[in-house]
């Protein structure tokens, strides 16, 4: 199973340098004159500032699968969005939070199904005990040790 | 038409925001200082619990319900505030920030461009729902006092379901026959018995007295508008600033010490982190200060006889929002009414007269060069702050000579972790 912390949302922009032309190796940067827009990484990530929320994941339930959840992924999740069948979402079972798939299956049946294998899928059986609490848009990830691991527990 | 939002037990509805296993049991939140009640779930007022109740009063029930206790914990109620107040200014052209968990929105012309009210003030309770989990109720009528009625009635009322819009006649008087007289927006406890000595117990009452005898009998001009408002007539707009917080004619940073004290450098440097806090909050609004206000109180329950607060008043030469020069004031003036051999509970301090920074009146012999090189000192220091977490860099005059905890600092012994606001501060939650 996996278990879910939650971390801070800040909107200061990170501004990077979008270069919008090729730069040819071993010659004198064009780049000067060409020089594009700034690129906001958290208006890609953070387009509703005040409905999404940064959570972590620890546990190794979604890892393995095409969601790329590892344990201590960094997830921005948005609460206004409606979850539809296949996304990943927080979701509220019993008052324990949870991150899954929610996938519906024929007819009316909904699953709350792990990306991993190994873990069981458990079928949304009352619906009165479940809730969406937001929808998972985006996963962070380290590849090398950085800032991000530093809140992340290391097993 | 103006609408009142006003957030449903906001600050334990923050907290079941982030632990969903909270919901539907007694929960309270509690004030500064772990003292009383402030916030209570609508299990925890099933019970009995009063707002306002000391905490060590409630705790035996509170055992015996097993109900969930918190310290109050306003790092998050502040950005789950500011996340209720963005949506709505994202969906109606005027919001006034009216307090932590209310809004006054201006509906003006909307009815005409976008349909029924009801309909939309329903929408927007279920996207705030949806995007902060936090409850709300709605009132909406044609002034700010009706809206703040119907708003009442509106939480009151199950069968309402969180909503009431006075659109109708018949629907305001019944709003105001709903409505004793003390509730009524405005309305404090000197005029309440005033009215009830005239036998005047409802909201209805009050609204169909005249306008002249309102004049005399509520305090002149203000009492006539409110009556009017109870009337239908709007007297008062939106009181709204372009960041769409109040603006602010002081600042005061007062608090209850975690314990007495009567050490006269203890006390000292809890009013100078006081006044540091107070500085802080003064420059990043961009305003200087020329009145600064020093308080000490005892215990009211003690048996040392009133006044149990002193305090000082000092008209600064020029105004000015460098901690330094407030620390200097504030110790003057801690001096003046500190008195040896008491002991104090709280402290606090004052900051009032408040001009815009860069454009106070400036003193014959003042020399200007210092001045601005103190604004930039005090510009660098709040950037370092900012960067690496509050009171990184703090002035020796407010930091407690031990080592450990500051001896005047609060209890918060059940708060809950910032969970949108700090990247330290982590809760964790079992799934």
């Amino acid at each position: 199973m996996c278990e879910v912390l939650f971390v801070p949302v800040t909107r200061r922009p990170l501004w990077l340098t979008f270069f919008d032309s090729m730069v040819p190796a071993g010659f004198p940067s064009p780049a000067e004159d060409h020089r594009g827009e700034k690129l906001d990484l958290n208006r890609l990530l953070l387009p509703h500032p005040d409905s999404t929320y940064l959570v972590r994941v620890m546990g190794d339930s979604m890892t393995g699968g095409e969601s790329g959840i590892r344990d201590g992924a960094l997830l921005a999740v948005d609460c206004q969005l409606r979850a539809l069948s296949g996304d990943v979402v927080i979701a509220v079972v019993e008052g324990q939070f949870t991150v899954k798939r929610l996938v519906k299956r024929a007819g009316e049946a909904w699953f709350l199904v792990p990306d991993n294998p190994s873990y069981p899928e458990r079928a949304i059986t009352e619906p009165d005990l479940f809730d969406v609490w937001g929808v998972v848009t985006h996963v962070v990830t380290e590849i090398r040790r950085g800032r991000l691991s530093a809140h992340v527990r290391v097993s | 038409m103006f609408a009142l939002v006003d957030c449903n037990n906001f600050y334990v509805s923050c907290e079941q925001a982030f632990q969903p296993q909270l919901e539907g049991r007694p929960v309270v939140v509690l004030s500064n200082n772990d003292g009383c009640l402030i916030s209570r779930s609508a299990e925890a007022k099933a019970l009995g619990l009063k707002m306002g109740e000391p905490y060590f009063k409630i705790k035996p029930l509170i055992q015996q319900h097993d109900v969930r206790v918190f310290s109050s914990n306003y790092a998050l109620y502040g950005d789950m505030s500011a996340r209720v107040l963005h949506y709505l200014s994202s969906v109606v052209p005027e919001v006034e920030m009216y307090s932590i968990d209310e809004c006054f929105l201006d509906l003006h012309g909307m009815e005409a461009y976008q349909g029924d009210l009801s309909k939309l003030a329903q929408a927007w309770k279920q996207e705030i729902k949806r995007r902060t989990h936090i409850p709300v109720c709605i009132g909406i009528a044609p002034t700010k006092t009706l809206a703040k009625l119907a708003n009442r009635l509106a939480k009151k009322t199950p069968s309402l379901e969180g909503l009431l819009y006075l659109n109708t006649e018949q629907c305001r008087q019944w709003a105001l026959e709903q409505t004793p007289v003390e509730e009524v927006w405005g309305i404090g406890k000197q005029h309440t018995q005033k009215l009830w000595n005239q036998g005047i117990i409802t909201a209805a009452q009050l609204a169909g007295q005249s306008e002249g005898w309102a004049r005399k009998q509520l305090g002149g001009v203000v009492g006539a508008r409110l009556v009017r408002e109870l009337q239908g007539t709007p007297c008062q707009q939106l009181a709204s600033s372009e960041d769409g917080g109040p603006s602010r004619k002081s600042i005061a940073y007062t608090r209850t010490f975690g314990q007495p004290l009567s050490d006269f450098h203890i006390v000292q440097a809890a009013v100078a982190h006081f006044a540091s806090k107070a500085a802080e909050k003064l420059r990043r609004q961009g305003s200087a200060v020329n009145m600064l206000t020093v308080f000490i109180s005892k215990s009211r329950y003690g048996t040392e006889p009133p006044p149990h607060t002193r305090s000082a008043v000092l008209t600064l030469p020029l105004a000015t929002s460098d901690t330094t020069e407030l620390l200097r004031h504030a110790r003057v003036g801690l001096k003046r009414i500190w008195e040896p051999g008491g002991v104090y509970k709280k402290a606090g301090v004052l900051l009032d007269g408040l001009e815009t920074a860069g454009q106070q009146q400036l003193l014959l012999f003042e020399p200007n060069e210092q001045a601005e090189r103190r604004a930039s000192l005090m510009a660098e220091l709040d950037k370092v702050n900012q960067r690496f977490g509050k009171g990184a860099v703090r002035f020796a005059a407010a930091v407690p000579r031990e080592r450990g905890p500051a001896p005047w600092a609060g209890q918060h012994q059940f708060q809950t972790s910032a969970y949108t606001t700090r990247w330290e501060d982590l809760l964790w939650i079992r799934a």
